[in-house]
């Protein structure tokens, strides 16, 4: 268990971030859940409450168990989260997509949310102590590792989760030493690819039509480009200071679509104005800076790798979700972390913070500088002086 | 370089980056708040609000009791925002499918841009829709269709009382709410709502959410006419006239019934009649209503007039006898009565022209005169309908012995079927004429009396003694003269046939071969409770009015005294 001096390695600044984001999230899913015509709020805050607290249960084991277990047991987590994973697609499609697992009817759970936290714990363990990511020939086994679900997910279909595992991968394999030019050839790969792919016949009309919509949103004002039209009034109508919590008109006549989901943030847009998305955005960049410094500090690569893995979807989620009320991404069905209404997605987030937090705990104490290398010895063509 | 210096900076530019991320996000958000934000308030604003009309209940037209003649009833109308709906083609054919709206036309309509390019938000699709038809469009569950209620016409009883009643327009503006015929046209100002509007927060689905509150000025409903007209006898009365009208391939018919002491009309009919819920499929000859319309001759039905106003002034008494051969006033009138001298009594009772254009001349120009005057002709009876005929009288300055004569038996002057029938009420009423009426009162919604019509007299036309003297002439017309027919059952009845020539359209002279019969009686004859005039326009087969109407008029009187329990005095 934790030593005294842990206290003073525990990053408070970190969970205050986080319990203040909670506190926000909870706020906004009772306000979203409102119904108008009913005047009642329904189940959902108490669910997501119960999430919630499950969810920081969840966060305290994994801040508490050493988190070298967490490595230990990561191929074994791996393989139940891809057998989760595919096991999605024995359970009937929820708008034409097999995303979820469904318990006795009331419960369902969303495994990609899991491999969010699986996935970076794997490739970790995977390239920790490895010296030869550096040359192309290396990159393999980590791309397998990660290729594999991410594959999968993409033909559930979800091509949004699919995507955030991408910086992912890229981020842990430049931590793990892959080299810059080795990752670029990748990223025009994938992107010739992703290009490829969206003039083939297997990519959805809805997606074709999101990628459209972010292009020419005024083209469809009806389906695609009216979410966003009326995310944006929401957003904009709230002005500087918004209208009030509980007060978004936009919000509660049901304008907003998925408003306790995709759409929280239109939300908080509509009924705390500017200085309500410029506070959260805030608060993400402040707990993501926070999140990063332990990965600075962190001197185990395994360590290192873990929360730089486990942020870093944290990230490209924020990003998007906020990006997409905007107009800037393409709507895709990201929810925004500790914020959103859902129980994977709170308990996987809140899982990843309690092992960011373990990390930063238990990292080994540095008395003097001691030269720590993750990178690949230096090769030969291209001596280093330091 | 130093491996541990070189992450710590990757991390503290990545850091960076974020926060740049970060704040490329908030500049985004600060130009769709704050610089743009008044925009999307406004755009806001427009779609949570809708202005909606209030729509509020024309007035109801009810007979005496209650009996809903016109009423407004709720129905469903279809519209649409075609903002909603994607897929036109596809919603105009579900359309179609479910209630057979014509598809081409339903697309066209959601695919109607405004000038700017953008779609409307209210597009009507279907007005007035049957209960299950919208059933079928709502089970359809397409978004972006919506019903709307409104009031739509209707006339419960059908063709009963139509040209009365009259109709009100189909145009779009006020539809259903302003009259264009009848009772509907004349007392549109009563009958017609106030249209207010509402302002009120809608949800996404365009439903108004009332608990966030409404603004506006609500409609007001139009108030009721509440008629004289008793429902079981105008039922009795239109009956017994279809049947006239149809046994004597009759161009027209109308019927009246009245209570003397009263002024009220209880019945009114006219044939040919229409069915004012489908009124577009008449003719204008159906929709005239021709006790008010239409002026004839009274012909024999003013004789008992001629003998009332001479034992009035006492020129005569009922056995006076009276020569009815040679020439009246220099004049030989057509007579069918082929007897020398007839008693006053039986010149009314075997109708005869000679013997009444006798007893006329006994009384002066002025005389004969001021009674036509007085008993209502010449001038509308001021029911209220429009298009009242006032029947024409000659004036006093071209009035000589040739009206004279032709007057006391009825010619050279026309009369409406109601100025005869009201006529008739005074002879029923010991004298006293009263004003008819039909409109009983008029009330709000909530029942507030706003207008009420009590019996008005006009005047007393003749003494007590001369309608006593002159009824039993009219009883005996009944029991052994012309108008045998008009006997019922249960009741005495008295009352006078008349068989009038038509008028020529080119007000030359008379028509050897159109006739108005009729017949006008009163009953039970002691206390009458009862006028009753039937007329039959241009009978074929005979046109003897105690033939082609009396029939009826018994019928009228049985059946409705027995309905209004009048004791039977026979």
């Amino acid at each position: 268990m934790m030593e005294a001096s842990a206290y003073r390695r525990f990053p408070w600044f970190l969970i205050v971030l986080m319990f203040l984001l909670l506190a926000e999230g909870f706020l906004f899913v009772t306000s979203a859940a409102y119904n108008v015509s009913v005047g009642g709020y329904g189940s959902d805050p108490y669910k997501q409450g119960v999430w919630i607290a499950i969810g920081l249960g969840v966060f305290a084991v994994c801040l508490l168990v050493r988190y070298g277990l967490f490595g230990r047991w990561a191929y074994g987590l791996y393989a139940a989260g891809l057998a989760a994973t595919t096991a999605c697609y024995v359970f009937p499609a929820v708008n034409g997509a097999h995303r979820w697992i469904f318990f006795n009817g009331a419960i369902k759970v969303q495994p990609t949310e899991f491999m969010k936290l699986i996935l970076p714990l794997t490739l970790a363990r995977y390239l920790a102590y490895r010296k030869n990511v550096g040359g192309p020939g290396g990159l393999i086994g980590p791309l397998l590792v990660a290729g594999i679900p991410i594959l999968v997910i993409l033909m559930q279909p979800d091509l949004g989760s699919a995507l955030v595992f991408v910086p992912m991968v890229l981020a842990v394999l430049f931590v793990a030493g892959a080299r810059k030019r080795d990752l670029s050839i990748l990223v025009t790969m994938g992107l010739a690819l992703g290009v490829g792919f969206y003039f083939s016949p297997w990519i959805k009309p809805h997606q074709k039509a999101r990628v459209q919509t972010l292009l020419n949103p005024s083209a469809a004002p009806l389906r695609e480009g009216y979410q966003l039209a009326q995310s944006k009034i929401a957003i904009g109508s709230g002005g500087l200071t918004g209208k009030g919590l509980y007060n978004g008109t936009q919000n509660y006549l049901g304008h907003l679509p998925f408003n306790s989901t995709d759409f929280i943030f239109a939300v908080i847009g509509e009924e705390w104005g500017f200085s309500g998305t410029a506070g959260t955005l805030l608060a993400y960049s402040l707990l993501l800076w926070c999140g990063l410094a332990v990965a600075a500090r962190t001197r185990d690569p395994f360590g290192r790798l873990t929360v730089v893995g486990l942020l870093c979807p944290m990230a490209v989620q924020v990003v998007v979700n906020t990006g997409m009320t905007v107009g800037l991404v393409p709507i895709t069905g990201l929810t925004l972390p500790l914020i959103s209404y859902g129980g994977s997605s709170m308990i996987a987030t809140l899982a990843a913070l309690g092992l960011v937090c373990n990390v930063s705990v238990r990292r080994p104490i540095v008395l003097a500088p001691e030269t720590f290398r993750i990178s690949p010895p230096q090769s030969p063509r291209t001596p280093r002086v330091s | 370089m130093d491996g541990e210096a070189s992450i710590s900076r990757t991390a503290t530019v990545t850091q960076i980056v974020i926060v740049l991320v970060f704040a490329g996000l908030a500049v985004k958000l600060f130009f769709i708040q704050v610089v743009a934000g008044p925009e999307s308030a406004r755009a806001a604003d427009r779609q949570q609000r809708m202005k909606m009309p209030d729509v509020p209940k024309r007035g109801d037209i009810r007979a005496s009791d209650g009996t809903l003649l016109a009423t407004s009833e709720r129905v469903p109308s279809l519209y649409a925002d075609p903002e909603r709906i994607a897929n036109p083609s596809g919603v105009a054919a579900m359309l179609s499918a479910a209630i057979g709206l014509d598809p081409t036309r339903i697309e066209r309509k959601l695919m109607r841009r405004r000038p700017n390019g953008t779609p409307y938000r209210f597009v009507w699709l279907a007005r007035f829709l049957s209960e299950s038809d919208a059933v079928a469009v709502h089970s359809l569950s397409v978004p972006g269709l919506h019903f709307r209620y409104e009031y739509k016409r209707r006339y419960p009883q059908g063709k009963m009382l139509a040209q009365v009643l009259g109709f009100v327009t189909q145009d779009e503006k006020d539809r259903d709410d302003r009259g264009l015929e009848g009772l509907e046209l004349a007392f549109n100002n009563f009958l017609r709502t106030t249209p207010g509007q509402r302002t009120s927060a809608v949800d996404a689905r365009r439903r108004p959410i009332p608990s966030l509150g409404e603004e506006g000025m609500p409609g007001i409903d139009g108030h009721n006419v509440i008629l004289t007209i008793d429902p079981e006898i105008q039922a009795i009365t239109e009956a017994a006239l279809d049947e006239a009208f149809v046994k004597w391939k009759a161009e027209g018919a109308i019927a009246i019934v009245m209570r003397p002491y009263t002024g009220e009309i209880l019945a009114i009919a006219s044939r040919p009649g229409y069915d004012p819920n489908r009124f577009s499929a008449s003719t204008p000859h159906q929709r005239r209503n021709r006790a008010i319309t239409d002026a004839y001759d009274p012909g024999s039905t003013f004789k008992p007039f001629t003998v009332a106003a001479a034992l009035n002034l006492g020129l005569v008494r009922p056995d006076t006898m009276i020569s009815v051969t040679g020439s009246v006033g220099g004049r030989t009138i057509r007579d069918h009565v082929r007897s020398a001298m007839l008693s006053v009594r039986d010149v009314v009772v075997k109708s005869s022209n000679v013997g009444a254009a006798r007893i006329g001349m006994m009384l002066t120009h002025q005389q004969l005169r001021d009674f036509v005057v007085s008993l209502g002709f010449g001038r509308p009876t001021d029911l209220g309908l429009r298009g009242e005929a006032r029947g024409r009288i000659t004036p006093m300055e071209r009035w000589n012995n040739y009206s004279q004569a032709s007057v006391a038996f009825g010619q050279e002057m026309t009369v409406t079927p109601l100025q005869l029938a009201s006529a008739y009420c005074s002879l029923g009423n010991y004298g006293i004429l009263f004003r008819p009426y039909l409109i009983a009162r008029i009330e709000d919604t909530d029942g507030n009396l706003l207008q009420q019509n009590e019996p008005q007299e006009l005047r007393r036309v003749l003494s007590y003694e001369a309608v006593q003297q002159i009824r039993p002439i009219l009883q005996a017309v009944v029991e052994e003269g012309t108008g045998k027919k008009a006997a019922t059952e249960h009741f005495t009845v008295g009352g006078k046939t008349g068989t009038a020539q038509k008028a020529l359209p080119n007000g030359r002279g008379y028509s050897e071969t159109d006739y108005v019969g009729y017949f006008v009686g009163i009953a039970p004859v002691p206390r009458p409770e009862l006028c009753v005039l039937v007329a039959v326009d241009t009978p074929h087969g005979s046109h003897y009015g105690g033939t082609v109407a009396a029939p009826a008029v018994s019928e009228i009187i049985e059946k409705s005294l027995i309905h209004l329990q009048v004791k039977p005095d026979k």
